[in-house]
């Protein structure tokens, strides 16, 4: 269906993120010149940290004109262009982030084994593993193997 | 086959641990990252705990292990010093005191980690000077006020160098050479607020203006000298001393009052610019153990007395005059006199820099008096 | 000649041998699992072999960094997520491998070619440091902001169909880059006033976030979780068919030697030339670059394990590390009393050969454990993703945490997780970003140091880009930047077209 939908330049790719690459840039430009200038401890210009970021925001800048001329090259091609595969699993995507953003949170406070076997147990659940049994061993023995590995065996410090 | 490989595998291991601990090193395997441990009891302490405690017996500090936190990297100067330190007080204290390198931010992540330990004593700081500029620098809110001192203990001495080929032969040859040619003549240095800066800058006070850039470390400034970026550089002894012996690099002035021990034909940059005596005689680069203020007296005063026993370990000792490291031990003995030693530092460089247009605030702001 | 004959007599030392072959085995694990890095490893050791003597001390780390650097690539073929960022061009035809059912194949040719890339090296570290090291002298301050910029234009090409979509994210990495402690003045910069930001983006959590957790959102995202990788073909590679590409990877080797010498480029910059030097030279790959290419494997295995060589020469000869894994093993020198430096090599020839020992033990232990070793952890694609995605994103939360034990940088981690995932939607690539976070800093130094040299001399330009070094790198970097521009390639394009009608 999305084929299609007729090429317009607010719908292409491209387009879309050469203005978000634009918008960064030059955000990036007046910020640095802004403390190149105003925020300066030393009297050498040669050597003020926002040097370098100007540069890069021009880099920037540049890169998003040519992000431009790709946009336009694709609308006047006339071939079909790819499209993007439409989203297909943003809930997963979603829960993994937030669980994993819980279990960041969790981790100081219940501490390490308690906090990792909850959280493996949640992933393998969601993940579409069923046997309970399956999962308790998994979620339970992997978080024993990795601390006896890290924590013990390699002296890794683990929250 | 796969059993086998298993095998040889698990074998290897073993054999490899036995070797470790056959070689009395098995002391690592407890330790946890980053950190060094040596149990007291491998130290066998030549002073038993007690004795060292004698002259505070109202606490029974130290109980347990201390952790020694160096605001640096591993290898560098303040690093090397701080553990031979580490193993000089633990013969004293009786308990193991575990390194921890915690770099960054112009050490400023590792102090501000030992004010945020609990002040009980059992975390104590080992760093370089850069905590007396930190807060016209504008990096961190912290200064020597926020931390007691337990020992002024090394000043790592500066040296001026330049490449084997250079045009000039002597210091005074140099300085004419930048009066000739003001802004002219380079010189790498590791960045403002650092000790390079602030003998450059005494250096602009008597009219010789070189040429700054800033390197990251004081290798980086040597292998600018070397490489011909720059001409000149002014690094710390230790960091240069192999260069001067091979022959690549040749040593004009020592940036002090005293000329070193090892290099007793180099000049001091004090008897070639006349006047600069009071400002060339402060050790710029002092390496001293601090502990949070709010530790308690009797704690401190432990600390103390191990520290002052400690500094006289013939070994430690050996190892300070080895790498030609100025005592400041025996320079600043008590605790008033190494308060007053830190206000003088900060007030001197503090308005140095300022003067100089290199920090964020004005001395006045934090209330350091003028020099 | 006489300091590989010395070397060698180690491998007549047992215990020697041994505590090698305990650091490589090591070495095979951290570098292996995504998040424990290399130089993590070796800081460890300064820690446990302090009490050590001096010649044990360098048998293991010198085993540790010699197989952890090739380990690295383990992880990049089989998950996709390289250990360490002198990995990451391995990903690029590694793991299309390894998704085609022949992981097993990959593994063998980084593991024969890691080992003819770290021998190649430490001979020239044997032979030739003193010529190297005079070499790296030469190189000033715009040289390496050259050197590093050209890298970047060589990955922005190489890695996606579109130029600007590579270099957008080489700039973005760029950007990150730019996020902490100024390593010049010392102050905070562009940190937005976050007190955390002041310690920069590490590499490690963004790796980690860009490759790691990145994947698993992927694999999430796609809905691919139930579907097993199809099963591995255990097909026999033959030795013959391997060692074709001998004459080459030597060739790549010299690149790694070289750009390993000079302080801050190091692996990653190493492995990107060699790989765009092999798409150049290499006609006909066994298959497109990108989709599964030995030749791929074979430029950016021997390039970043020949960088060990060279990492050590301006180390052992000006004190100056070359990458984060040297800096450390730099402080196990000092620690045990050993003074890197122009003496160095004269003054402490036994400690030279135990290294040298060490290194040419490990390549050993390399080729042993690789091979030995392939066959099993090929299986790990077998495992089902339900299982093995959530122990990989276990994995990136611990590797973000423990390098420097700050919950902190596991946030730092999700973010560039999901930025990783967000890209790679959009079809960018992110091994220009990382390649890119990796050399900023050294890009901003450098870049302002060479003005700050240049103002003070007369012609500014003159002495900004007059010498041979510079204008060669400056032609390199202009040209592959043209060449590569969308609107040049169509024209070229188009021009070809109208030839061949």
């Amino acid at each position: 269906m999305e084929n299609r939908k007729k090429k317009t330049l607010l719908r292409n790719g491209s387009f879309q993120e050469s203005l978000v690459v634009g918008i960064c840039s030059i955000g990036l430009l007046i910020y640095s010149l802004y403390h190149h200038y105003f925020d300066r401890n030393t009297s050498e210009w040669k050597m003020s940290p926002y040097l370098f970021p100007t540069l890069i925001s021009v880099f920037g800048f540049l890169l998003a004109i040519s992000l431009l001329a790709d946009a336009l090259h694709e609308l006047r091609d006339t071939r079909e262009a790819e499209t993007d595969a439409k989203a297909k699993n943003l809930p997963g995507v979603l829960v993994l982030v937030g669980a994993s953003v819980l279990y960041d949170i969790l981790l100081p406070v219940i501490h390490f084994i308690p906090a990792t076997v909850l959280y493996l147990l949640g992933l393998f659940l969601y993940l579409g593993e069923r046997k309970w049994w399956k999962l308790a061993l998994l979620s339970v023995l992997t978080t024993l193997v990795v601390y006896a590995l890290f924590g013990l065996g390699l002296h890794v410090r683990l929250p | 086959m796969k059993k086998l490989i298993a095998c040889a595998l698990a074998l290897v291991m073993v054999l490899a641990m036995a070797a470790c601990s056959g070689s009395g090193s098995g002391t690592g395997t407890t330790a946890p990252a980053d950190t060094v441990t040596t149990p007291a009891s491998a130290a066998a302490p030549a002073v038993s705990p007690a004795a060292a405690a004698s002259a505070a017996p109202q606490t029974d500090y130290p109980k347990k292990a201390i952790t020694m936190i160096v605001p640096y990297g591993a290898g560098g100067t303040t690093d090397l010093v701080g553990r031979q330190l580490a193993i000089a007080l633990e013969k004293q204290l009786g308990q193991s005191i575990v390194v921890e390198n915690m770099a960054g931010a112009s050490g400023s992540i590792g102090a501000q980690a030992a004010l945020d330990a609990d002040p009980d004593g059992y975390t104590v700081l080992f760093t370089a000077d850069s905590l007396g500029t930190q807060r016209v620098m504008g990096i961190s809110e912290m200064s020597y006020a926020d931390f007691a001192p337990i020992a002024a203990v090394a000043n790592d001495p500066k040296v001026i160098v330049v490449a084997k080929d250079c045009p000039y032969g002597t210091i005074q040859e140099l300085l004419d050479g930048i009066k000739a040619n003001p802004n002219k003549i380079q010189m790498s240095y590791t960045g403002p607020g650092g000790s390079g800066h602030v003998q450059a800058l005494i250096m602009n006070q008597f009219g010789y203006e070189p040429a700054l850039t800033a390197y990251s470390s004081g290798s980086d400034c040597l292998t600018a000298v070397l490489g011909n970026q720059v001409l000149f550089t002014n690094s710390n002894y230790s960091t240069v001393v192999s260069y001067i012996k091979s022959g690549d690099l040749k040593a004009l002035a020592v940036c002090s009052t005293q000329p070193i021990a090892d290099l007793p034909d180099v000049p001091t940059l004090a008897s070639v610019i006349p006047g600069s005596d009071a400002l060339m005689d402060i050790p710029y680069t002092p390496l001293s153990l601090l502990v949070d203020k709010d530790v308690p007296a009797d704690v401190q005063a432990v600390l103390s007395a191990a520290t002052q026993a400690a500094v006289q370990d013939a070994d430690f000792n050996k190892w300070m005059e080895e790498n030609c490291v100025d005592k400041l031990y025996e320079k600043y003995t008590t605790v008033e006199q190494m308060k007053a030693f830190y206000d003088q530092w900060e007030s001197t460089v503090s308005w140095l820099l300022y003067d100089a247009g290199a920090t964020k605030f004005s001395p006045e702001e934090f209330n350091i008096p003028k020099p | 000649m006489d300091a590989i004959l010395h070397s060698l007599t180690y491998f007549l030392d047992v215990r020697f041998v041994l505590l090698c072959g305990l650091g490589s085995v090591a070495g095979l694990f951290v570098g292996a699992i995504p998040g424990l890095s290399v130089s993590m490893a070796t800081a460890l050791l300064v820690s446990i072999t302090y009490t050590w003597s001096a010649g044990d001390a360098m048998a293991t780390v010198m085993g540790v960094y010699v197989v952890g650097v090739f380990s690295g690539a383990l992880s990049a073929i089989l998950l996709n997520i390289p250990g360490a960022p002198s990995s990451v061009v391995t990903t690029l035809d590694g793991y299309p491998l390894a998704k085609r059912g022949e992981a097993f194949r990959a593994l063998k040719y980084a593991t024969v070619y890691s080992f003819v890339g770290s021998v190649f090296g430490l001979v020239a570290l044997a032979l030739l440091a003193k010529p190297i090291a005079a070499i790296a002298l030469k190189f000033q301050p715009m040289d390496y902001f050259l050197l590093a910029l050209f890298g970047l234009a060589t990955v922005g090409g190489l890695t996606t169909k579109s130029f600007s979509k590579g270099l957008v994210s080489a700039v973005l990495g760029l950007f990150f880059a730019m996020i902490g402690m100024d390593s010049v003045l010392g102050t905070p910069r562009l940190t937005f006033g976050i007190r955390n930001l002041n310690a920069g983006v590490s590499t490690v959590p963004a790796l980690v976030g860009l490759f790691g957790f990145a994947e698993v959102l992927s694999v999430v995202f796609d809905g691919q979780i139930d579907i097993t990788t199809n099963s591995i073909t255990r097909q026999v590679v033959k030795m013959k068919e391997i060692l074709k590409h001998f004459w080459l990877s030597l060739y790549y080797s010299l690149i790694g030697t070289l750009v390993g010498a000079l302080p801050g480029a190091g692996g990653p910059v190493a492995a990107f030339l060699a790989y765009s030097q092999a798409k150049n030279i290499v006609k006909k790959p066994s298959r497109p670059f990108g989709e599964g290419a030995v030749e791929g494997i074979v430029a950016s295995e021997s390039a970043n394990n020949a960088c060990i060589g060279g990492a050590l020469i301006p180390m052992l000869t000006l004190a100056v590390p070359g990458d984060a894994v040297t800096a450390i093993i730099l402080s196990v020198f000092y620690v045990h009393g050993l003074q890197p430096g122009p003496m160095f090599l004269t003054t402490s020839a036994e400690s030279f050969y135990a290294i040298l020992g060490g290194g040419f033990i490990g390549c050993v232990f390399l080729l042993l454990l690789g091979l030995l070793a392939a066959p099993h952890l090929s299986r790990v694609i077998n495992v089902p993703k339900t299982v093995l995605m959530p122990i990989v994103s276990l994995l990136c939360v611990i590797g973000a945490y423990a390098c420097n034990n700050r919950l902190f940088d596991v946030g730092l981690m999700f973010f560039f997780g999901l930025l990783g995932f967000l890209l790679r939607r959009r079809g960018y690539s992110v091994a220009p970003m990382t390649l890119a976070l990796v050399l900023g800093g050294m890009m901003d130094s450098n870049f302002r140091r060479a003005i700050s040299l240049a103002v003070t001399e007369d012609n500014m330009l003159l002495a900004m880009f007059g010498r041979p070094i510079t204008m060669i790198l400056l032609v390199l970097t202009v040209v592959s930047i043209i060449t590569n521009i969308p609107a040049v390639k169509r024209l070229r394009k188009g021009e070809n077209a109208a030839e061949a009608k």
